[in-house]
């Protein structure tokens, strides 16, 4: 039983199939890649499972129940979450405080949203933060962090909530090669570690071939192939439509 | 201990002004009016990021609710019509009776009115909130002025201050002192807390936080009702310090009181604890400067500081404080080894 199941979704946006029949399967506990070129419908995707618009056809289904017609919050409830490709983040507010508004949602009753946040929060926060490396700015507001600092933050957030599955578009755009490198590893340790089963978006061939363990390739609106790193690299289609002749 | 020295001083301070120079009663009877203002939009309009104009809908409700509880719990309806103020003042206890539970009652209506009003407003964001509360400001006073049972256009009288309270001015000086202190500490409880934190998160990015998983819309929601809910209390109290109401000059003042609100806010800094408060004063006095030393042209006066205030500060005083001493509100960098003391 897979943890996400995407069963023949479409999308369309006037005349414009941005999904046409994907299918996709994500076991729990593994990485996950979805490559293919601008405009193929990646995010397109991730915003129909996160629930931004409805689907047009096919069904979701997140730990065996239908989410497709779930509103946003709910489905993050649920512990499916999604970072965006232009980082979110909380940007008047501190590193400490963009963590502790992060923490899980989903048992939230009306007495306790008037409640401090108990020191475990605290503590937890001050972990995560030094996992991502952002101890030190604890203290700053998120909005004067570097831009590759304020995507640590996000992902760090999106530890905070403890998710079972965590959506990453593009987590390695527009980030310096040290950097990406932290990224990777910090990625694989979620997880290891904490037992995230991550779908990744991303067009870096070295992060994506790195990480995944298997791999679907989306080409206008189409799924093109899908398979392990290996398999996929050497897809003629794949070639043709996305990487090019090396 | 700095904490409570500081406001044992502002209470003293506070306590003493109206007896120290008893003919400024009326005045500070105003300015912690001003001060309600000011706190009650920046919950929504700075902490919130959701620009209200339609706050001042609350104030007139409860001026209405409370002025009608008092009304129809002691008086006839026909005779009170005609005769309004001549009639005989009530006794103070029925007095106070009567205040009491026109303000529960107005509160009530107030939060009432906030969660289905909210239900449906608080979907919109940015211009078209500003809009569509601008439209609720201006539509409740035209509503208002249209029945009869709250004397329509020409107003309603509230019942009469009575003798064997003290001094009016004193008394309701007081009373909107204890409301501004209330509200007060009420928002600061409330911005330490997840509710605080959880409005900031939709002021900087709703759709981050709808992302994450937030309630935003019960957030939203909680925090006009909180707002409605002191405003609705300041219009019943302002309702019987000024012994009239008028449905657009008073109650739904959204040209003076509306606007105000977010000049003050604004002025002292938005999203900040401090900043409506220091906002309300600074407003408030020059707003009577103009009127003693530049009569005639206060109008126009009031207009160049307004132009002022959001050329020039458009952060505020505590905007501009944090942007310039960053250290003194705690955004510094912490180095490591720090980690054991600072824990």
């Amino acid at each position: 039983m897979s943890l996400l199941q995407v069963k023949d979704c479409s999308k369309s946006f006037g005349g414009v199939l941005a999904n046409d029949h994907i299918s996709l399967e994500v076991p729990e506990g593994q990485i996950i890649g979805l490559i293919g070129p601008n405009g193929s419908g990646k995010t397109t995707l991730f915003n129909s499972v996160v629930g931004y618009h409805p689907v047009d056809a096919g069904t979701i289904e997140f730990k065996g129940q239908e989410i497709s017609h779930l509103q946003v919050p709910q489905i993050a409830r649920l512990g499916l979450l999604r970072t965006f490709q232009q980082t979110r983040i909380y940007g008047k507010m501190t590193c400490v405080q963009n963590m502790q508004i992060s923490v899980p949602h989903a048992s939230e009753r009306l007495a306790e949203m008037f409640t401090s946040f108990p020191a475990e929060v605290q503590e937890k926060a001050d972990a995560i933060l030094e996992f991502v490396g952002l101890y030190s700015k604890r203290r700053l507001l998120a909005g004067d962090l570097s831009f590759g600092q304020q995507k640590l933050l996000e992902f760090g957030m999106a530890l905070m909530n403890q998710p079972r599955m965590l959506l990453l578009d593009e987590p390695t755009a527009g980030i310096n090669p040290t950097l990406i490198n932290g990224i990777i590893d910090r990625l694989k340790r979620a997880n290891a570690e904490f037992g995230i089963t991550l779908l990744v978006i991303e067009h870096n061939m070295r992060v994506i071939m790195n990480l995944a363990e298997h791999i679907y390739c989306l080409a206008h609106g189409k799924l093109l192939a899908d398979g392990a790193p290996d398999v996929i690299r050497n897809d003629q289609r794949v070639i043709d439509a996305y990487l090019g002749a090396h | 201990m700095n904490v409570i020295l500081k406001y044992t001083l502002i209470a003293i301070a506070a306590l003493a002004a109206p007896l120290l120079f008893p003919e400024y009663q009326i005045q500070l009877a105003w300015l912690w009016l001003m001060v309600v203002f000011a706190l009650t939009w920046d919950a929504v309009g700075g902490q919130m990021g959701y620009n209200s104009f339609g706050n001042v809908f609350y104030f007139g409700l409860g001026m209405y609710v409370t002025a009608v509880v008092q009304r129809d719990l002691y008086y006839d309806f026909e005779e009170y019509e005609t005769l309004a103020g001549s009639l005989d003042t009530l006794p103070p206890a029925d007095y106070l009776t009567g205040m009491s539970l026109g303000l529960a009652a107005s509160a009530v209506c107030a939060v009432l009115c906030a969660i289905v009003l909210g239900s449906g407003i608080l979907r919109l964001r940015g211009h078209y909130f500003a809009i569509c509360t601008l439209g609720l400001g201006i539509a409740a006073g035209e509503i208002a002025a249209g029945i009869d049972y709250i004397g329509a256009g020409s107003g309603l009288v509230t019942p009469v201050f009575p003798d064997g309270l003290g001094e009016k001015g004193l008394f309701f000086c007081y009373l909107l002192l204890a409301l501004a202190a209330v509200t007060f500490l009420v928002l600061r409880w409330l911005y330490t807390s997840r509710f605080g934190l959880a409005i900031n998160a939709i002021r900087d990015d709703e759709d981050k936080a709808e992302a994450m998983g937030l309630h935003t819309t019960r957030y939203k929601t909680i925090a006009w009702c909180v707002s409605g809910f002191f405003l609705a209390i300041a219009g019943g109290i302002m309702g019987d310090l000024i012994g009239f109401i008028d449905p657009v000059d008073t109650a739904f003042a959204g040209a003076t009181f509306g606007v105000w609100m977010v000049l003050m806010a604004i002025l002292g800094g938005k999203g900040t604890l401090w900043g409506p408060v220091i906002g309300a004063t600074i407003f408030h006095v020059t707003q009577e400067i103009f009127w003693t030393f530049l009569f005639g042209w206060q109008r126009v006066a009031l207009g160049a500081l307004i132009v002022i205030i959001v050329v020039f500060f458009p952060q505020g005083v505590m905007g501009f404080a944090r942007a310039r001493w960053p250290d003194r509100f705690g955004h510094r960098v912490e180095s490591v080894a720090d980690k054991g003391a600072t824990q």
